[in-house]
């Protein structure tokens, strides 16, 4: 009897190790990405592969321990992930490269924009595109309020002039005739009446149908390795 | 005697451990490899704002400052397609800037004033009282940005020449219409996120910074190159007419204008041991920012 659940012991552990082992095969294979995504993919990342984004530090497991023990005992400055690294704006920048950008992310490094950092995180990409939640864009649409609430033009070319918009608080009018990072080509209408609706804004920022001109002056690489 | 089996095992478990992580620990990460003595990064700033420094009023007096001359025009309009114009010199810091961002390295350059055109420029928070002391005391300004742990040093950005203040104090959105000659008419503020730089690492700055002066510059070649009536760009400068240096002519100018200065530098960093200027790092401790 004893001998018999022994064996039987043995036999369900032999079973686990198998099927953990397969799984976790499985798990490593390509065609299984989508059933650890967290969600689906921003519009035009769709053929994205995960480690585009999603990469490994640098060392062997043993170097990694090491060095997260040592930061724990104060040898060493930095903790260094055991898997993935986070995702950095260079991940980003690798296929989004913009000579132009009307707001690029290192522009929010510099001293001045501490208070903007706190609110909105503009100096990370991440902050306004979230991946994996489907949107264009995972922000308020009014976020231009945290830098430009004191914005006042001597010559304002507009219908209703820029500071009778934000004296109505009007934040939501900003993208329907600026394109944030400037990247489509599109002449700024300067009546007021023109401006893209509400409605048509948010449904552009959750991935919906552009608002602004299908022309791109810079467009995205299709691979982080694409020279051209 | 269970007591004493589990504290030989918690030993041995220990001593492994260790084994494991110090005494066969195989060579660290190479993020924490650096060799080499250590420079104080507030004068690998100094290094580079002297060389940003002789390339912008370069760029303004020789280039800019000599368009009655060339019949060149320059606008803050310039990548507009229909426009006919190069970069004023903020926009020629700013394409450095982009360009420097582009580097592998984590090095910023930003441009801003109290009294800017483009009110995105304008100062606030810390950087405003640091610049406010800047103007004051005439000392640049070295300090730490606790939220982003980056190493900061704001240099005055000098009115060298008359287009300067002319522009300045002409232009349709100007809130400051007085400005005269010797004003400082804002800063230049530098970033880096290490305290300490290698050796190899001041050279890669240096070579980065000079590689983004010649990407900004041939940005402007090629707009020139969809000019209707394109001037000569060879070796002549715009003070002779209608005429642009070539990138290279450029390149060697600034070669030629920064490279003693530099290697001086580099070489009084090394006779003095790589230690940093005294003042500025017990400045910065003083206000505890470092």
């Amino acid at each position: 009897m004893y001998l018999f659940r022994r064996k039987q012991h043995g036999a369900g552990y032999l079973l686990g190790i198998i099927i953990s082992s397969i799984f976790i095969i499985f798990m490593q294979l390509p065609l299984s990405a989508g059933y650890y995504s967290p969600g689906p993919m921003t519009a035009g990342h769709e053929n994205a592969k995960c480690e585009w984004c999603h990469k490994q530090v640098n060392g062997t497991l043993r170097q990694k321990f090491q060095a997260n023990i040592q930061y724990l005992i104060d040898l060493r400055k930095s903790s260094v992930p055991l898997g993935y690294r986070q995702v950095v704006n260079d991940d980003c920048i690798a296929c989004h490269k913009r000579s132009d950008d009307r707001h690029p992310v290192f522009r929010f490094f510099e001293p001045r924009y501490e208070k903007a950092r706190k609110e909105i995180r503009p100096h990370y990409c991440v902050s306004c595109h979230k991946e994996h939640s489907g949107e264009r864009v995972s922000i308020t649409p009014t976020f231009c309020v945290t830098c430009h609430k004191n914005l006042k033009l001597k010559n304002d070319p507009v219908s209703i002039p820029h500071e009778e918009l934000i004296k109505n608080k009007q934040w939501h009018s900003c993208l329907g005739c600026h394109d944030f990072h400037g990247n489509h080509k599109v002449q700024v209408t300067k009546n007021v009446k023109k401006v893209v609706s509400r409605k048509k804004i948010e449904l552009y920022l959750m991935g919906g149908p552009n608002i602004y001109s299908n022309e791109k002056k810079e467009k995205a690489r299709e691979t982080p390795d694409d020279e051209t | 005697m269970m007591k004493h089996r589990n504290f030989v095992l918690l030993s041995l478990f220990l001593s492994t451990v260790i084994v494991y992580l110090f005494v066969t620990a195989p060579p660290p990460l190479v993020t924490e490899g650096k060799v080499g003595p250590k420079i104080p990064v507030a004068r690998v700033f100094e290094i580079l704002n002297e060389e940003n420094k002789i390339v912008r009023n370069m760029y303004t007096k020789d280039i800019v400052g000599n368009s009655k001359t060339s019949g060149l025009k320059y606008s803050e309009y310039w990548k507009e397609s229909d426009v006919e114009a190069g970069p004023l010199p903020a926009q020629f810091l700013r394409a450095t800037a982009v360009s420097l961002e582009k580097s592998k390295l984590r090095l910023g350059l930003f441009l801003g004033s109290d009294y800017p055109i483009n009110s995105s420029n304008k100062f606030s928070g810390d950087q405003l009282e640091r610049f406010l002391l800047l103007k004051q005391s005439g000392k640049p300004q070295f300090f730490f940005v606790k939220d982003v742990a980056l190493y900061s040093y704001m240099f005055a950005d000098v009115a060298v020449v008359k287009p300067c203040v002319e522009c300045h104090n002409k232009h349709k959105d100007s809130p400051k219409t007085d400005w005269k000659l010797d004003n400082v008419m804002g800063a230049t503020t530098w970033t880096y996120p290490e305290e300490y730089v290698t050796y190899d690492e001041l050279v890669e700055l240096i070579l980065t910074l000079r590689n983004a002066f010649r990407n900004a510059y041939s940005l402007y070649i090629k707009k020139v190159s969809s000019f209707k009536v394109q001037p000569e760009i060879r070796e002549k400068w715009p003070k002779d007419g209608y005429f642009l240096p070539s990138v290279d002519v450029f390149m060697e100018a600034i070669n030629q204008k920064a490279s003693s200065k530099t290697f001086n530098a580099i070489a009084q960093l090394r006779q003095n041991g790589y230690v940093a200027n005294s003042d500025v790092i017990s400045g910065a401790r003083d206000t505890g920012k470092i």
